[in-house]
């Protein structure tokens, strides 16, 4: 039997709606069923968990650089019989002449003060001032001095006074001369004497071939007499 | 108001600061020079010229030699090279020109004259000038030039020490033969080596009487290692121990009565004093069952050192000269033996031969403050130290080479003085000028 175009809507209609429900009724049905037995959510603890892989190496942001520009050689010949040009010489400026006892002149500044130049920079030596003041041994340029004197004293030697040796020490490091004030104490002929003399002399040597030039900040001792207290104790 | 008196205090604290300041700076400042000071300790040598006489004839070379050899062993002395004086000692004669001394280092310089009757010494300290601090003139007749020059040397050595010297003094040893071995005596430095002993026996362990007169030593000449006692000068001894067993290690009392020496009479070898007049047993110190041997007698008679095993191996113990409760002393190694006393007044030192890997070596031990000197190493093997008199010196016998002298401090290179096989080295006492 045939059926009308109205009954055939009716009967399609009908069939799609009853195969969604065979369809959708078990999926819902289940899926209840599966949330009532879920525990809540309320009891549930939140874990977070993330997952380690190896990073690929990322490229450090590159700088862009301009493209050179191709520079393209000028004037090259392919004459091969065409003659090398002679180089020529730099031009130089022309300088101007510096006179080397005044290598200032025509520098100098409208404002410039004129005094008299400083032909001795630590100051004439008076060798009427020999230096008395407080001990003074903190500064190592001393401490090198007395290393460079060598200064030995033997077991069974006699020390009864203690000489005061003194040196004029220049500006470069060079001793010009020493000399040796009376001794505190006993009269100074006794062994501590011969060791202090021989203690100079012995630094005058050193320093004389090899000289340390006085620091700037030091500078001072050598307007006078710098002058050493030699002394011994027991071993 | 308040404003005002604020500013009135505040201007005090600032005049009150400056001023405190200006107080500050260091008295005595007169310009600001610079004082240094050069602190130094005493040690090392005395530089001590020895210019031979301008003659240079074969006594004056003798008197240099002597004289070089005995202030180099001395112990203070720096004997400066002749090579470098600049001294003219021809125009100088028996004076000295003190800075031409001084330009070569020296702080003492010695003259001489040696004529047909007497020989002048002179010696001069260079800080004093040209004027001589110590002269001494010395009668030639009886006497040899060496004797001479070492009681000059000893006088030396008393001005600048206070100490007396030992040159002229004499050690005793035993020499080593083809099936034997001999008491023998020499100088200090080597000279006039005499035979002590009488026999083709084994002789040995030397030990001078505190007077220098006489020697004890021990000897097999009759079967069993006996204490013999024989005039210092060699010839017939006299036997002063035949106890059964062992007689040997003599170590005589400071006042030359009595020795102590190792016994073995009652079983193992024990430490006993016996009268050196007779060798009969005034007492027995030790009663141990190890090895008890090599007695030493301190210098002031209170105490004896001497070597047992009763701890393993042997060790140094001290215990008081009556016996007694004995002490070990040494604690370096396993083997340290023959010691031998100082005799430096109000010192307990003791030198004896440590066992160092596979050599022996010569230690100095301070008994009081623990300190331990090294008197030899690295330099063959070492073994039997003696003192000198004075205590700056001590002698020692080197394995196959001799006697040898050494700085008692340590210092310096030891000097051989014989070159014979030895054993036993004992120092004798100082010479009776």
């Amino acid at each position: 039997m045939s059926l009308k175009d109205t009954e055939m809507h009716v009967v399609s209609v009908a069939g799609a709606g009853i195969l969604s429900a065979l369809l959708i009724v078990p999926v819902v049905w289940f899926s209840n069923a599966a949330v009532a037995t879920r525990p809540s959510i309320d009891n549930r603890q939140v874990l977070e968990a993330t997952i380690a892989y190896k990073k690929s190496p990322t490229k450090q942001p590159q700088k862009v650089h301009d493209t050179p520009e191709v520079v393209k050689p000028v004037g090259v010949s392919h004459d091969e019989t065409k003659k090398v040009e002679e180089k020529k010489d730099d031009k130089k400026k022309d300088q101007p002449k510096i006179d080397p006892k005044d290598p200032f002149k025509g520098l100098r500044r409208p404002d410039e003060e004129a005094g008299k130049p400083t032909t001795k920079p630590e100051g004439d030596f008076n060798g009427s001032e020999k230096g008395f003041a407080p001990t003074s041994t903190g500064d190592p340029f001393f401490g090198r001095l007395r290393a460079d004197m060598n200064f030995t004293f033997p077991e069974i030697a006699k020390a009864q006074s203690i000489p005061i040796g003194c040196i004029h020490l220049q500006a470069d490091g060079r001793i010009k001369a020493f000399t040796f004030d009376p001794p505190i104490g006993k009269k100074g002929d006794d062994d501590l004497q011969t060791a202090a003399e021989a203690a100079l002399t012995e630094l005058k040597k050193a320093r004389n071939s090899n000289p340390e030039a006085v620091p700037s900040h030091l500078l001072e001792i050598t307007k006078q007499w710098l002058c050493f207290k030699f002394s011994v104790s027991a071993g | 108001m308040a404003m005002l008196q604020i500013q009135r205090i505040s201007g005090v604290i600032v005049v009150a600061i400056f001023a405190s300041a200006v107080q500050a700076q260091p008295a005595g400042d007169k310009g600001g020079g610079t004082v240094i000071d050069v602190a130094g300790t005493k040690g090392g040598k005395y530089p001590i010229a020895l210019p031979t006489a301008p003659d240079n004839d074969t006594t004056a070379k003798e008197i240099s030699q002597v004289e070089s050899f005995d202030l180099n062993v001395a112990g203070p002395f720096k004997v400066l090279d002749p090579q470098s004086f600049l001294a003219d000692l021809k125009t100088e004669g028996l004076g000295i020109d003190a800075q031409k001394w001084k330009d070569v280092g020296a702080y003492g310089v010695i003259k001489y004259k040696a004529s047909a009757d007497a020989i002048d010494f002179k010696l001069y300290e260079v800080s004093k000038g040209n004027k001589p601090s110590l002269e001494k003139t010395y009668k030639r007749a009886g006497t040899d030039t060496r004797t001479i020059v070492h009681r000059w040397c000893n006088e030396v050595v008393k001005y600048y020490t206070g100490e007396a010297g030992f040159f002229g003094s004499k050690i005793a040893f035993t020499a080593k033969g083809k099936g034997q071995s001999a008491i023998m005596a020499m100088d200090f430095d080597g000279h006039g080596a005499y035979k002590v002993s009488n026999n083709s026996s084994t002789n040995i362990l030397p030990a001078w009487s505190p007077s220098g007169g006489q020697i004890a030593y021990t000897s097999f000449m009759r079967s069993n290692p006996d204490l013999y006692i024989a005039p210092a000068g060699g010839g017939r001894p006299k036997q002063v121990s035949k106890q059964r067993g062992m007689n040997t290690g003599a170590s005589w009392s400071p006042d030359g009565s009595k020795i102590a020496v190792t016994l073995s009479k009652d079983g193992n070898p024990e430490i006993y004093v016996i009268n050196a007049s007779d060798g009969s047993v005034i007492s027995r110190l030790t009663k141990d069952k190890a090895i008890d041997t090599s007695p030493a007698w301190s210098p002031n008679g209170s105490e004896i050192a001497f070597v047992s095993d009763r701890n393993g191996g042997p060790q140094i113990f001290v215990m008081p000269a009556s016996g007694g409760s004995a002490k070990q002393v040494s604690f370096n190694g396993n083997y340290n033996t023959t010691p031998t006393w100082s005799p430096k007044a109000g010192k307990r030192i003791i030198a004896y031969t440590t066992r160092d890997g596979g050599n022996y070596d010569i230690v100095a031990l301070d008994l009081d403050s623990k300190a331990m000197t090294r008197i030899t190493q690295s330099e063959g093997s070492n073994e039997e130290p003696s003192f000198s008199p004075n205590g700056r010196a001590i002698a020692f016998s080197r394995s196959g080479q001799g006697i040898f002298i050494a700085n008692a401090d340590g210092t310096g290179k030891a000097v051989k003085v014989y070159s014979v096989s030895t054993t036993g080295v004992d120092w004798g006492p100082a010479p009776k000028d």
